[in-house]
Order: C-alpha cells, then structure tokens, then sequence
C-alpha cells in the first residue's frame, strides 16, 4: 500500500470561477421551516447552480421530504423517480405539482447525529428559453433508509432568482446544512 | 479561485490492491472545506468488490439500488466491515471498466455521522448508486480505496469549499 497523501499535485485548482461558493445556510435549533437563497440576477454569469445538502427533519412520524420551488412559484412542477429502499425499487412520477419534491431527509428523533445526503443539480438555470431541469442524488441509511434518483422540471422559461428549500411538514433540524453553487459553462 | 479544488491525483505505474489517500487537508488554497469527492476510473487487476474506509473506521452501513440491464434491485447492510461501492456478488473482473464517484458530505464535520453518495457504473456488469453512513463524528483524515486494480487506473480527490 502506497500512502499518496497530498504530495506533488496538492493545491492545483479548476479554471477560476468554474464551481464557486455562493454561499452556505447552517440551520440552527429546530424551529426553520424553510431556506431561501434569493437575489440569484446577480449570479447569472454562472450557466448551472448545484445544492449540496445534509438534511434532517423534526417530522417524528412517516418520511420527511425535500421540496424545493424556484421564484415563488407554486405550479408547473414535475418529477421522476427511481428509489431503492433497501428490498425494492420503487418508480414512480407527480406531474403538475404546486411543488417538486426532491429526497427523503433524515429523522432526528431517530437518525441522530447521522444526516442525509443530498445533491441537487439545476441546469441550465438562468436560460429565458429553456424549462429548467433538476438532477438529484441522495440517500440516508440509518434508521431512516434509502437511496433515490429524480428528474425534475419547472415548466417555467423564466430565470431562477429566488430557491426556497422547505421540509414537507414540520421543520428542519439543528446542523442540516445546504450550500449552493455556480458553474460556468 | 474555483471552490472545487484538487487535492491530490494518482495514475498507477503499476499494479494495487489498494490505494490511500492520507493526511487529508481540512484547508486549502486559504479555503475551508466541507465536502470531499472522490473520482476513479480504474483498470481491474483481477476479480474484486471494490470498497472503501475512512480513517480505518471497520463499521458501515449502506442502502444500494443495482441495475444489470435486465433487473433493478435494492439491498442494504448494517456493520459491514467495508463500504462496499457494489453488491459483493456482482464481482467486477479483468475485463470490466468502472468508473467511481465518492461524494462525502461534511467530511470535516465533528458533530455528525459522516454521509457518503456513491455512483459506481461498470458496463459490463451494471449500475450502482448507494448511500453509506460511517458511524464516526471525527473528521475524515484518511481515505483507503480498495480496489484490485491496474496500471493505468487513475485516483483523484477534490476538496469542495462550503
């Protein structure tokens, strides 16, 4: 075995500005119902935005999840879903929604301190042409499970301005972190 | 400067059973960071299931979800010894290609579990994505990939500013 530790090429960076921090929310207590990353004009020399994310809810009972709206908006949402749960994959799709509903999050009262993981991809995001489509990735194994796969579309051809993260019922919970991004292209 | 910053890289001379990455910076370039990704592309040197640890850590959990081409499955383990990127009965061989991504969510974090998302996708034998836990709030220092693998495999690791 070969320790590569970070000799030689340490350091050495993407093209500048190719994958910048915009900025990080850290919820704090348990009492935040929703995050909003707004002002999103003044980013538009970025082409695409991503979120990463590590998520718990306050939600005692059932499965918490994800949603996500962009300017406010409350139609012309859609999703696909592939979703494995640890014995079955599951499919499924909502068509026109008033939200998109992204990925499970963790259970505080059960999870503790494990929290899920989450990665969202908006492509295309200040396009005036283009539907915008969304990419997730997420997953959580503790007492709350499951790995999950979405497509998501805003019928909308306006620019992103405003994303408003919200857990589907009750709050998120202390530490559940969400830092977005912007990739040039 | 980009927030997505490359903290070490490796393309093997020769033949590994395994690969680490140590000493792992949780700041770089006058960055802190928060997530680290792992990227591989690796030539198989013989019959595996590629795994990995974190700072020696021997206790994992995982959730899968698996296609071959002609079934969709879903597993998960509790207290495996490795984090498995595959089903251990869906063996890679000599004659697979696998790509790798590995993306470890705070991993500098002291007061969570440590959450990892990976993708493995190997044409001949399917497609993966998992969700692992690793049961320890200490900051990852160390990445330990086992991988059987072969001149030519290539290892990169990113730090993620947040």
């Amino acid at each position: 075995m070969i320790p590569l530790g970070i000799l030689a090429s340490a350091g050495a960076a993407a093209p500048a500005g190719a994958f910048e921090l915009i900025q990080t929310q850290v919820i704090s207590g348990d009492s935040t119902s929703s995050v909003t990353f707004s002002n999103l004009s003044g980013a538009t020399g970025y082409r695409h935005l991503q979120i990463r994310a590590s998520v718990a809810g306050t939600k005692t009972s059932n499965l918490p999840d994800l949603t996500m709206r962009f300017n406010g908006a409350t139609t012309g949402y859609w999703d696909h879903t592939l979703r494995g749960d640890g014995s079955s994959v599951i499919s499924g799709s909502v068509v026109t929604t008033a939200t998109l509903y992204l990925g499970t999050m963790a259970r505080t009262n059960v999870d503790s301190p494990s929290f899920a993981g989450h990665i969202i991809d908006i492509i295309d995001a200040f396009s005036t042409s283009k539907n915008k489509t969304i990419r997730f990735l997420g997953g959580h194994r503790f007492e709350t499970q499951f790995i999950q796969l979405k497509s998501g579309l805003w019928q909308n051809t306006s620019a992103i301005n405003s994303i408003t993260l919200a857990p589907d019922l009750a709050n998120f919970s202390n530490g559940s972190r969400f830092s977005l991004y912007g990739i040039k292209g | 400067m980009s927030s997505y910053i490359r903290i070490a890289s490796q393309t093997l001379s020769s033949g590994q059973s395994s690969i680490t990455f140590s000493s792992i910076p949780a700041t770089l370039n006058g960055k802190t960071l928060r997530d680290l990704i792992m990227v591989c592309a690796v030539l198989p040197g013989g019959n595996d299931s590629p795994a990995f640890r974190i700072n020696d850590n021997s206790s994992f959990s995982r959730v899968s979800m698996n296609g071959s081409g002609s079934t969709a499955a879903s597993n998960s383990t509790a207290d495996e010894s490795f984090a498995f990127l595959s089903f251990p009965s869906f063996n890679v061989t000599t004659s697979d290609r696998y790509v790798a991504r590995i993306e470890f969510l705070d991993a500098f974090a002291t007061d969570k579990h440590k959450a990892v998302l990976s993708r493995m996708d190997a044409a001949t034998v399917g497609t993966r994505a998992s969700a692992h836990r690793v049961p320890t709030t200490s900051a990852i220092s160390s990445i330990t990939l086992w991988m059987n693998s072969a001149a030519g495999s290539t290892f990169s690791l990113y730090g993620i500013e947040g």
